[in-house]
């Protein structure tokens, strides 16, 4: 007699390996309908994964985003019950999928893609301790002009698009339900990243950003920063209250 | 999200309706899965909390499906004691759905309604009776819906669900889609589960490929007429 685990255990394999599994012993003559199933379990988390990709289903088409997705369910499937959190390793999937080596800034425009994600499903919580950013705010860089490419994918921009035009340097963060997407140069970047890497450390950051950037005014930089309630998570101290 | 559920919450009462609990999954309960389903409760005070007789973690992993369990004694025992698990961690009784069906298991001990009626009295958690399943698992397993209905003990029942399905197979597999307006039989199901159970909360589920409100409104308005003029089986 076959367990209730051991009975899951072969139903999550015929899910995960459709055509591999003989079920007529768990569902006699009415097997050949677990397709349903089967079906449904790919379909439902492709279409999640739609929702959540948009700009690298436009650049790869609908049918090879399902062909890839179809591989990525399978071979990573679920592990939580909240579709939202599904998806995190899309991109580092997408790196090392044989057949999208030929678009090389694609797994970074699905990372970019899963931070718009993660800002707008980010709680609203107050950040925690140490913390200077708001939970929703997040840097993103990448060797491609991703910003521009995720623009042009969804239609907000016209092409062409030079995929050598250089690097991205991006803050995303989200106010109520609007996530905004804000180019920052590559010094700025920079400082906010390490202000959140040192939780607010800015005698430390101005030390290191003036012997990397010796012609970039970081009491400017600090100042633009102090001002935006919308992406801080606590007031930032001045450099003089820092020293 | 949350904000947008808050403020729907302070001018409306709010039912909270699961899909992940998983009460079936014989690899156990996600403990930090109801852990945050509390904690929307708690911040909701939702008037009702259901989940569905079924299993969405197969073996570790989430299938985004509600597979049914088949109906024996050790899946009724492992059910049971998940709902206890659950009603002790929110404090409060919760209600259980019957799902859909389209495979049959071999060698099981009840059906459906007695299955549910026994998780009802040992738990004390509550049914939520949904019609178009009803229909669509009768239709593809051979059974009669109204014989199934009558399985279900009125004294249980706490909530009613209609929903639309569609026909494959000329009409001979049907899937539960919640995709369009519930076919006229799911209406006259219902207004038969109405008369058997009272004027229970009843909720019309179409939240795939999303009308207009007005096509909506129009069908619940529909749904309301149905059960006053149709006297339909008993």
């Amino acid at each position: 007699m076959v367990t209730l685990s051991e009975m899951q255990t072969r139903l999550r394999n015929a899910l995960l390996e459709p055509g591999e599994h003989a079920l007529e012993d768990i569902f006699g003559p009415t097997a050949k309908r677990f397709e349903i199933h089967q079906k449904h379990f790919i379909r439902s988390i492709t279409s999640a994964l739609e929702e959540t990709f948009p700009a690298v289903v436009s650049l790869v088409d609908r049918r090879f985003f399902a062909f890839a997705a179809d591989s990525y369910i399978r071979s990573r499937p679920p592990v939580s019950p909240c579709l939202s959190e599904y998806g995190a390793d899309l991109p580092d999937f997408l790196a090392a999928f044989p057949a999208c080596a030929g678009l090389p800034y694609l797994a970074d425009v699905a990372r970019l893609e899963w931070e718009i994600h993660a800002a707008y499903h980010a709680q609203d919580r107050q950040a925690d301790a140490g913390s200077i950013f708001r939970p929703s705010a997040r840097h993103f860089t990448s060797p491609f002009p991703v910003h521009r490419i995720w623009n042009v994918a969804l239609g907000r921009a016209a092409g062409p698009v030079d995929v050598a035009a250089g690097p991205a340097y991006l803050l995303i963060y989200r106010v109520n339900d609007d996530v905004t997407i804000e180019q920052l140069n590559e010094p700025e970047f920079r400082v906010h990243r390490a202000l959140a890497e040192s939780g607010g450390d800015i005698a430390l950051v101005a030390h290191a950003a003036s012997e990397l950037y010796p012609g970039f005014n970081i009491d400017v930089a600090i100042n633009r920063l102090r001002k935006r309630a919308d992406v801080l998570a606590h007031p930032l101290a001045t450099r003089e209250q820092a020293a | 999200m949350r904000t947008a559920l808050r403020d729907i919450r302070r001018d409306y009462p709010i039912s909270l309706h699961c899909v992940g609990l998983s009460i079936g999954s014989a690899d156990g309960l996600d403990e930090s899965h109801l852990q945050r389903i509390a904690e929307l409760a708690d911040e909701l005070e939702p008037f009702l909390i259901s989940d569905h007789l079924s299993v969405a973690k197969l073996a570790g992993v989430y299938v985004n499906d509600l597979i049914p369990l088949p109906y024996s004694r050790d899946a009724l025992w492992l059910a049971a004691r998940h709902v206890d698990r659950i009603q002790e961690r929110l404090g409060r009784s919760i209600l259980v759905e019957n799902p859909s069906r389209y495979v049959a298991y071999s060698g099981v001990e009840m059906d459906e309604g007695e299955f549910m009626a026994t998780l009802a009295s040992r738990t004390g958690c509550r049914i939520l009776c949904d019609v178009n399943n009803i229909y669509v698992s009768a239709r593809n397993l051979g059974l009669d819906p109204y014989a199934e209905l009558a399985l279900f003990p009125p004294d249980a029942v706490g909530e009613i669900h209609v929903a639309g399905h569609a026909s494959e197979e000329d009409g001979r597999l049907l899937i539960d889609t919640h995709d369009q307006p519930p076919s006229d039989d799911v209406l006259t199901l219902f207004a038969s589960a109405r008369k058997r159970f009272g004027d229970l909360p009843a909720l019309f589920e179409w939240d795939s490929a999303l009308p207009d409100l007005e096509v909506l409104l129009s069908e619940a308005q529909r749904m309301e007429e149905r059960q006053e003029s149709t006297h339909g089986h008993a």
